[in-house]
């Protein structure tokens, strides 16, 4: 373990350790202790009583909307991210490859509150979408369902983390050998066998981890459903800050910790699945 | 059944590269052909052409005197070996070998047939289960080989197959693809670098330089009447002398080096601008007398052990080199480096060739 390999590692290693585990750990004991309404906080005292409360108020019915909006949200990011990241591997020259990598990242650039914002401007009532479809005469009055719907909710956050499954997908692109390709072609099959029999299943790797990527992040994120969302919607971390404010800290702990043994477990399956960690590796097929 | 191929006046070009340039070919129906050149010789190229993974820019290909220009590969009656095999990681040997029969959509029972019958033709019977990942370097050949000819194709692309393999394995392949040209009675093209490869296996041959084809012919074609002096030494003839000048005399060719004239019986008449490539193993090393008009004075510059040979190092009086190539039982009596001799040469032992179109061609 003495090699130089370790050492270069090891700050990385003790600043996960540190800043992401160990407060994984917290919270998982804490989930478990009591509340004390006398000091507004908790006491080491085992109870289960932040579970039960998940089961009341409709708060399941939020993580499983939470979960369900993420997997369309990612299903719908890897949906359009592959033929697009096909479009930079297979067909873009190296300069335009490079441009439209470029185009991709820009979603970065902006804070995910401007960024929310701006489909407002688009969705709302009047506005770019609904302004063109009564000039064109499609609609006589605006449609109200485009903005602060969950049909809002997931344009926003397809946009905000479609580039997070398009760099994953071009990256297990690349490990794909042209030859393989041509292969396939040589024994007669066209583009769309080639596809479905090689491409797909040596990328699949690719599409889970671009999937999990977005999943994981559109499960937890806030800003897209208070901005875009509808008066009722909600999102896992709305309920925990919400739950926060109350200062109900176990059930705020409970709900952080089955939403992280959710997502463990997925990456686990898919692991097993997709061998994700290939992705990773040199290419020892 | 075995197709014949036209390569049409096809020009190739990549940007201002021209990578193939005005070449014209005929493959016979059921030939083992080989393309044989360096890398950029444009042999990869028109392999290319042939399988459909590329359009000419300008000129035709024909199967069978049919245009197939336009035709892409998957549709075109020839199946490749590729250079990196390209064996579907994700599938096991005998779904790689029935891939091709999956997507032509021949049942089961029939795919199975000829899947087992063809991986018994390569030697790998009872592999059909196993992971190709797992598989040795000769093995993997075997499948990409197996995955190929269970579609019983007209047209046999090889592109540089055996690359990558050692030796031993280069030869047992090697005949390995010559019982399967018996066998098959497909056309088979091999494209390689490997002069071996192509000498021991081709029916007849191409030598491609620079995007265009320098000589085509039978194996021995090359040695007995080289085109041009990069053939010869690309079939091994490495040394090329420059003489003073050739002359017709009678039905000999006379050429005249160092200040010595050397007569070579039967020599073809290339013009006074020939060379002469230098077939080593066809000179002798004669102390003192020697027959006029068949020998030339040198001095020995060097010698090293080849096995079964040594390489002497000669010079000419004109400070031209050569080699030859002396039986080791003759070689031990034989002057230490820096001491004169004369060269003995045998018939054949100076190949009259023009010199080649363009000087660059010498670097080669």
């Amino acid at each position: 373990m003495k090699s130089p390999g370790f050492l270069l590692a090891l700050p990385t290693a003790l600043i996960v350790l540190l800043l992401g585990f160990v407060p994984l750990i917290v919270i998982l004991v804490w989930s478990f202790w009591t509340w004390d309404p006398a000091t507004y906080w908790i006491r080491p005292e085992f109870s289960l009583a932040g579970y039960e409360a998940i089961l009341e108020a409709g708060r399941w019915s939020v993580i499983l909307g939470s979960l369900g909006k993420a997997f369309l949200t990612a299903t719908i990011c890897v949906a359009i991210g592959y033929p697009a990241a096909m479009a930079v591997h297979f067909l873009a020259s190296r300069r335009t490859a490079l441009l439209l990598m470029a185009l991709f990242t820009i979603p970065f650039f902006t804070s995910y509150m401007i960024r929310a914002f701006s489909w407002r401007l688009v969705l709302g009532r009047n506005g770019l979408i609904n302004g063109w479809l009564m000039d064109v005469g499609i609609v006589d009055q605006p449609l109200d369902w485009l903005l602060f719907s969950n049909f809002a909710v997931n344009v926003g956050l397809v946009a905000s983390y479609l580039p997070f499954v398009i760099f994953p997908l071009i990256l297990s692109m690349q490990r794909v050998e042209p030859s393989l390709l041509a292969a396939s072609q040589d024994l007669g099959a066209g583009f769309w066998r080639t596809f479905r029999s090689v491409l797909l299943p040596l990328t699949q790797a690719g599409i889970f981890a671009g999937f999990l990527f977005v999943f994981v992040m559109a499960a937890g994120s806030a800003t897209e459903v208070q901005m875009l969302g509808g008066a009722a919607a909600s999102m896992i971390s709305v309920m925990i800050n919400d739950v926060m404010r109350v200062v109900n800290f176990p059930l705020a702990f409970a709900i952080s910790t089955v939403v992280m043994i959710i997502l463990f477990g997925l990456i686990y399956i898919g692991n097993r699945l997709f061998k994700l960690t290939r992705l990773f590796e040199g290419f020892t097929w | 059944m075995a197709i014949s191929i036209a390569i049409d006046n096809v020009t190739r070009t990549f940007g201002t590269v021209k990578a193939l340039e005005g070449v014209g070919l005929k493959i016979e129906a059921g030939e083992f052909f080989t393309l044989l050149g360096s890398s950029g010789s444009g042999k990869s190229t028109l392999l290319k052409l042939i399988g459909g993974f590329d359009r000419p820019t300008t000129g035709r290909v024909l199967f069978d005197e049919q245009d197939v220009t336009d035709m892409p590969a998957n549709r075109r009656p020839s199946n490749t070996v590729f250079q990196d095999l390209a064996l579907f990681p994700h599938m096991s040997v005998g779904d790689n070998v029935a891939y091709g029969l999956k997507v032509k959509g021949i049942a089961a029972s029939e795919r199975n047939k000829r899947v087992d019958s063809t991986l018994a033709l390569v030697d790998l019977a009872g592999f059909a289960e196993r992971n190709v990942n797992l598989l040795s370097g000769g093995q993997r050949q075997r499948v990409a080989l197996a995955r190929a000819l269970v579609m019983e194709p007209g047209i046999l692309l090889l592109d540089e197959p055996l690359t990558g393999l050692d030796e031993r394995l280069r030869q047992q392949m090697r005949d390995e693809f010559g019982r399967l040209h018996q066998r098959t009675g497909s056309t088979f093209v091999l494209v390689t670098h490997n002069q071996d490869e192509a000498l021991s296996l081709s029916d007849r041959m191409a030598i491609m330089h620079k995007g265009t084809i320098e000589q085509v012919g039978r194996p021995a074609d090359f040695f007995a009447n080289p085109a041009n002096d990069f053939v010869a030494r690309f079939v091994g003839m490495e040394r090329i002398l420059k003489p003073e000048r050739l002359e017709r005399s009678g039905g000999d060719t006379v050429a005249v080096i160092a200040g010595e004239r050397l007569v070579l019986p039967g020599a073809r008449d290339v013009g006074e601008m020939g060379l002469l490539a230098v077939r080593p193993d066809r000179i002798s090393l004669v102390n003192g007398h020697a027959a006029p008009g068949s020998s030339l004075a040198a001095t020995v510059a060097g010698r090293q052990f080849r096995g079964r040979f040594f390489d002497f190092h000669l010079e000419l009086g004109d400070g031209q080199k050569l080699d030859a190539e002396i039986a080791v039982e003759f070689a031990s009596a034989w002057p230490e480096p820096g001491n004169p001799v004369r060269l003995e040469f045998a018939g054949g032992a100076l190949v009259p060739v023009p010199p080649s179109r363009t000087a660059a061609n010498r670097d080669t």
